[in-house]
């Protein structure tokens, strides 16, 4: 139960950071776009201040990425020695009184 | 027309990583994390130990999860396995190999261009020389100058060689691994052959030594320009200018201390994590393919598959130039008191 909770928590750290991510570029992309309809002859320069923001909002939700990450390949490496350790204590209870 | 022709094949041409499954494993379950393991991390190919003791497999002390086992063949076409202990190791991995390789690659790209410019400054050589002119002005004008105050021209070097290091690293990552498509062509096993080894394919940036190391130059970069051109008294002008003294002890450890170490980890896990959630996303869509085994899937597959493809070249790029342009800023932002 542990392991699919934590599972649970990998999954729903990555949908958050994307979600973050999601709303933050979409804010970015609507200004711009704003910005370019105002005063087209700036399109270039907003374009340019777009694409970096967009970057580095990307660079903090793959932050968040790469947290899940680890915590799955910790859940993954620690599995299998919790599945042994269940086995070896339900022996015990399935023996006939 | 014909462009139209040429740009499906080559958006075809882009699924070549089916063929990465070979046909003896048909039964065997899809197995994500092993394909990743493959693709993704680094493996030890070729031995280099100074002063340490070969153990082999028979003997007591042989470790078999030493993530670095050779094969040595001796007489007689008998192979025997065996470990290095001790000494100083220095075995050349898949992203060494690739780093010579990308290293190869720039010097024969920025040689010729740089001899041919340096001969007549002036005149337009080639459209070659002239794709590189036009982005190292780019970079000079648009992102060095304005963030260095003037002062960037002890930087230029660095600044070029950094910018195009990471984008060739991070495009050679992106070319399907050459040595197994040769090995392949030749005949041999591609997960065992020697071309394999050399030309394995993999992201040099995707592996967070590197990136932490080329983190590491643009922190030492940020103390030694606030040394060289402050002096001493880098140190307390770390603070800026008029904050009142009792708020003191709080910033100076958080502007000295913490953020340098803050740049530098976020400009690590920025780069690291760009350069190796593409290709996560892209070998667990081709996956698909292999864990269904229906034709159905196919050309959802490849498509999404070839967009983050187009999407992974695209990254390549703003990560190298994002790279470029954080170190500039914060090595301008050391020159002088805020």
């Amino acid at each position: 139960m542990d392991f699919g909770l934590g599972y649970i928590g990998v999954g729903i750290g990555a949908g958050l950071a994307i979600l973050g991510a999601g709303l933050g570029i979409g804010r970015i992309g609507g200004q711009a776009v704003e910005g370019m309809s105002r005063q087209p002859e700036a399109a270039g320069k907003i374009q340019t201040a777009m694409l970096i923001s967009a970057a580095f909002i990307e660079g903090a939700a793959l932050f968040a990425l790469v947290i899940a990450f680890q915590a799955g390949g910790v859940l993954n490496k620690e599995l299998p020695n919790s599945l042994k350790a269940h086995t070896a204590v339900e022996q015990p209870a399935a023996q006939p009184k | 027309m014909i462009k139209k022709i040429l740009l499906i094949l080559f958006s075809l041409c882009l699924s070549f990583p089916i063929f990465a499954n070979e046909s003896g494993h048909a039964s065997e379950a899809f197995d994500l994390p092993g394909i990743i393991d493959h693709h993704l991390y680094d493996h030890a190919e070729f031995p280099l130990n100074f002063g340490g003791v070969k153990v082999y497999e028979g003997d007591k002390d042989f470790d078999k999860t030493n993530p670095a086992i050779f094969e040595e063949h001796v007489e007689g076409n008998v192979t025997k396995r065996y470990h290095f202990v001790g000494g100083f190791d220095m075995h050349i991995t898949r992203r060494v190999t690739m780093m010579w390789i990308v290293t190869f690659f720039l010097l024969i790209t920025f040689i010729p261009a740089a001899r041919m410019i340096a001969n007549n400054p002036l005149k337009v050589h080639s459209r070659f020389t002239g794709a590189i002119e036009t982005v190292l002005e780019y970079l000079r004008k648009e992102v060095i100058d304005p963030n260095m105050h003037g002062h960037g021209h002890p930087y230029y070097h660095y600044l070029f060689s950094l910018f195009f290091f990471i984008l060739f690293c991070n495009l050679f990552g992106l070319i399907p691994s050459v040595g197994e498509i040769l090995a392949m062509v030749t005949g041999q096993d591609p997960h065992h052959s020697v071309l394999t080894k050399i030309w394995s394919g993999i992201t040099v940036t995707g592996d967070v030594s590197v990136t932490v190391t080329l983190a590491g130059s643009t922190l030492f970069l940020i103390y030694g320009t606030g040394f060289a051109y402050q002096g001493i008294r880098f140190i307390p002008n770390s603070v800026p200018n008029g904050v009142p003294w009792p708020l003191w002890p709080l910033l100076w450890p958080l502007e000295f201390i913490i953020s340098p170490i803050a740049k530098a980890f976020a400009l690590t896990v920025r780069l690291l994590a760009n350069m190796t959630a593409g290709h996560v996303v892209i070998l667990a869509l081709l996956g698909f393919i292999f864990e269904f085994r229906s034709y159905a899937i196919v050309p959802i597959s490849i498509g999404g598959a070839t967009a983050i493809y187009l999407l992974e070249i695209f990254v390549a790029f703003v990560q190298a130039f994002i790279f470029t342009l954080l170190t500039s800023l914060f090595v301008g932002s050391s020159m002088h008191r805020h």
